[in-house]
């Protein structure tokens, strides 16, 4: 399977996502994180960054996967800061 | 020292018998797994209803066919080999592979077979099992897809931290130079 590019932040979760969990599980996955941040679409590191951190209290593969996403986020420059109160 | 009890009639034997038959059939039936019996030549002899429903074939037909039918064509070499193997030398069977349900989906199944053998020492019966095993393999699937997420992100951290590294020598060079040049 291709990767996304590493700046290209929702399908990096996406593919990791759906390569861990299935497409069917990781797609309901990734929608769930997304609801839960307020988000339509993941579109910075900081916003992955969000992501990622609710994911990893999800638990099982999920968590481990949010994770991933989590420190993906953070070598590119993610934090918890909100990007609108950078 | 009470008296030797009478040996079993005949008719004591044969509800024994029929009485252990009865139960391991009723094991046979309700245990999740599909159960089967082959003689010695490989031939099956009994199949659990579960089966039979679970691949929608007649009994008759099953006994008839074998598996040969509902193994998924790509896994149907590896298994017939092993089970030639096992035939032959009386080792246990056991092998993965897909089955072909009634509603024409696949499923991963661990097949066993253990050989009873009578007193002499020859195989009397083939005694296996059918597992359904999709869960499991799946889990195995997501373990293995987890690991190479981890080792990806391994590599691309290290990757990124080697930049980093880089990026604050020749910084710290910089700085170096400016001090040097204030200093002088």
């Amino acid at each position: 399977m291709t990767r996304p590019p590493p700046t290209e932040w929702h399908a990096v979760a996406a593919a990791k996502l759906a390569a861990v969990l299935g497409e069917a599980k990781g797609a309901v996955a990734l929608d769930g994180a997304l609801r839960a941040t307020g988000l339509v679409r993941i579109s910075t590191a900081t916003e992955l960054y969000r992501v990622a951190q609710h994911l990893s209290a999800a638990g099982g593969f999920a968590s481990a996967v949010g994770g991933l996403l989590g420190v993906h986020a953070v070598m590119h420059g993610g934090n918890e800061v909100r990007d609108d109160e950078r | 020292m009470p008296a030797d009890p009478s040996p079993p009639d005949s008719t004591d034997l044969g509800d024994a018998l029929r009485k252990s038959e009865a139960r391991y059939r009723f094991l046979a039936e309700t245990i999740p797994v599909q159960v089967w019996t082959a003689r010695p030549d490989g031939l099956l002899d009994y199949v659990s209803s579960r089966a039979v429903n679970e691949f929608g074939i007649p009994l008759e037909r099953l006994l008839k066919e074998g598996w040969q039918n509902v193994v998924h064509p790509d896994d149907l070499p590896g298994a017939v080999e092993r089970w030639l193997r096992s035939l032959a030398t009386g080792e246990t069977y056991e092998v993965e592979f897909r089955l072909k349900m009634a509603d024409g989906t696949s499923a991963w199944y661990l097949a066993r077979a253990v050989a009873q053998r009578g007193a002499d020492g020859s195989i009397v019966e083939w005694l296996g099992t059918n597992t359904n095993i999709a869960e499991q393999r799946e889990e195995r699937r997501r373990i293995q897809a987890l690991l190479d997420e981890v080792a990806a992100q391994s590599r691309e951290t290290q990757a990124t931290l080697a930049t980093l590294r880089s990026e604050r020598a020749t910084l710290e060079a910089r700085v170096k130079q400016l001090e040097a040049k204030h200093a002088g």
